[in-house]
């Protein structure tokens, strides 16, 4: 699925460089990215998902070579085919509960709500036990719910990908707890990639491979001088 | 990207209304001054373009075109009935008596002969123009307002209810009811010239007088002197033309000098307006002097009178226009100000979007679509507001 080779990567300001040799993920695995905080995760997913481009060496997601492509490209490819999870959730005030799930199609030219789409987005809002809550807004919603929320809005487009970054950290252990069972429901019938950057490591036997950045990339800070590749 | 735009729209939508509301005001002023002074001017060229020459008394002739065109305020002196003969006499064309300053429950009063109504090519909607003493016939407007219907009737207003020795207010039978015609005409009523002297008290209509008592009578003759005579209160005087009094109605005095406010005159040529002109304003104190008819008068062309008023109010406009200006470009630069504001504060949105998948570009596509409809919605509401102040305005003043 995703196949990670040479990777160097440093901001313009130069204050954070990262670099990984080689790193797979294999397609349906859970993948759990670990490590201290500055440790380059956020950065490297960012990378898988084309958001930010790496200085040299190759990214390939699902046969596409994102380290390469046009910008326009990795859009696409992110709307079509990566689900996100954030960690503040990132829904937006103004939408309810369902506009807010179906934002991918109101943001891609091409994507269209067909029913299928909504039997999704019904049979998901019930799976989270949100189907009373479509036309809520975010600001009428616990912490609890923006999250599952935003897991429905990760997996409604049906994506080979699906990217957390730290979905657990605002949330209580119960809430944490739960948001976790969810994902691994839908995981059960969906059968994604799954990746998940986390600090919190009592959710490790829900994770087929725990990857400590630690052991897979160098990293180095203005505080942190002489790093190298492991 | 515009679903999106409208919803965010909608869920601030305190903050849109607020937007919208100062929009529409800046642009409000220019398009609701531009409007309106296009139609001042439409419809004031239009009344005094087709009146091609006024015949009054020596004066302001501001006030007489506003009187005799748009019955509007009122003349500094009347003419008289010698006048509209002697013009008649030398004048190739058409001359109409105007006579103004009766009122009927606050609406114009005019006293006119019938080549008014074919001149203006006013036609009445029902009923018929008026025929006898005592008839009018009502503008659309005038009818409207007060309710009038062929066959009813309404009471002229009485000028001071304390005065007892003034003429009582008459009683108009309306005999018809005129099309609408978006001018002035729309908002009076018509009555004859003779009606409009009968309001006067220069004409009259009584029961018959008694010198002596007899039975069932009182004495009614005050005193007879000379030529004249007095009557006592008991006379009964008729305040309503009916067929069965008519013809106890009579003028007293010289009915050449009758009053008539102005006079329109429609020259057969071009030739013949200049003539009238010059015979009217050229003529010397003595000339005047020797054809009596003329002297006192001044002759006017209402389009150059309007072309006056309206240089006067343009100028009025070009300031006005220029405080619109400056309002629109302050609220052009504090919309700058709010969007720019706004752009910062989502930001965050923004990135959202964009790692999702949406480009930077139809972020900032969005943030156009929003600042297009605030303003669409307000230019809309600011045209739609303009049509019907100044339809309001062309109905007050003028319809």
């Amino acid at each position: 699925m995703i196949q990670i080779r040479n990777l160097d990567f440093a901001y313009p300001d130069a204050r954070f460089r990262l670099r990984v040799k080689e790193l797979d993920f294999t397609e349906g695995g859970r993948y759990c990215l670990t490590g201290p905080s500055g440790s380059g995760k956020t950065t490297l997913v960012n990378i898988i998902a084309g958001i930010l481009k790496p200085t040299s060496g190759s990214v390939m997601v699902a046969g596409q070579e994102i380290s390469r492509s046009r910008d326009k490209l990795n859009r696409e490819f992110r709307l079509n085919k990566i689900g996100f999870i954030f960690q503040n959730f990132e829904l937006l005030d103004y939408l309810n509960v369902e506009q807010n799930i179906l934002l991918p199609f109101s943001i891609g030219r091409k994507m269209r709500v067909t029913p299928a789409v909504r039997e999704r987005l019904d049979a998901s809002l019930e799976q989270m036990g949100m189907a009373d809550k479509k036309r809520a807004h975010p600001r009428q919603l616990s912490q609890g719910e923006k999250q599952r929320v935003a897991i429905c809005r990760a997996v409604v487009n049906e994506p080979g990908l699906i990217i957390a970054d730290e979905p657990t950290a605002n949330l209580d252990e119960r809430n944490a707890a739960r948001v976790i069972d969810l994902i691994a429901g839908l995981l059960d019938r969906k059968k994604a990639t799954f990746l998940m950057v986390t600090h919190d490591r009592s959710f490790d036997d829900f994770f087929d491979t725990i990857v400590s950045m630690n052991s897979v990339a160098s990293h180095r800070t203005p505080e942190s001088e002489g790093g190298g590749v492991v | 990207m515009f679903k999106l735009a409208l919803l965010h729209l909608k869920y601030n939508r305190i903050l849109s209304a607020i937007l919208i509301v100062c929009l529409t005001i800046a642009l409000f002023l220019p398009m609701v001054t531009r409007l309106s002074s296009s139609m001042l001017h439409e419809e004031m060229t239009a009344r005094s373009d087709t009146t091609p020459l006024l015949i009054g008394s020596k004066g302001s002739p501001f006030l007489l075109t506003l009187n005799s065109i748009y019955f509007k305020t009122e003349v500094d002196a009347p003419i008289n009935r010698g006048t509209l003969d002697a013009y008649r006499k030398r004048c190739e064309g058409l001359v109409i008596p105007i006579y103004t300053g009766h009122r009927a429950k606050k609406y114009p009063v005019v006293g006119t002969s019938h080549d008014y109504f074919t001149y203006r090519g006013l036609e009445p909607a029902e009923g018929a123009l008026p025929g006898m003493l005592g008839e009018a016939v009502a503008g659309s407007g005038a009818a409207r307002q007060l309710r009038l219907k062929t066959g009813g009737s309404v009471i002229t207003d009485c000028d001071n209810i304390y005065d007892i020795s003034a003429e009582y207010p008459l009683l108009l039978r309306i005999t018809g009811i005129l099309k609408p015609t978006g001018s002035p005409d729309d908002n009076v009523l018509f009555v004859d010239v003779k009606t409009a002297w009968i309001m006067d008290g220069i004409g009259h209509g009584h029961e018959d007088a008694v010198a002596a008592p007899e039975a069932g009578h009182d004495e009614s003759i005050l005193f007879i002197e000379a030529s004249e005579v007095k009557y006592n209160s008991r006379l009964k005087k008729y305040n309503e033309v009916t067929r069965q009094n008519i013809d106890s109605f009579h003028f007293h005095g010289d009915a050449s000098d009758f009053p008539l406010t102005a006079l329109i005159v429609v020259p057969a040529s071009h030739k013949e307006k200049v003539l009238v002109m010059a015979d009217t304003n050229l003529s010397t104190d003595q000339e005047a002097a020797e054809t009596e008819s003329l002297a006192g008068l001044q002759a006017i062309a209402p389009t150059d009178i309007i072309s006056e008023i309206l240089a006067l109010i343009f100028d009025v406009k070009k300031i006005l226009d220029s405080f619109s200006g400056l309002v629109l470009v302050s609220t052009g630069a504090f919309l700058f100000l709010v969007l720019s504001l706004l752009f910062r504060l989502r930001r965050d949105e923004m990135e959202i979007i964009y790692r999702i998948g949406g480009s930077r570009h139809a972020m900032k596509m969005m943030l156009g679509i929003e600042t297009a409809i605030l303003l669409g919605v307000s230019f809309v509401a600011a045209s739609v507001l303009s049509v019907i102040v100044t339809a309001l305005a062309r109905t007050y003043y003028f319809a």
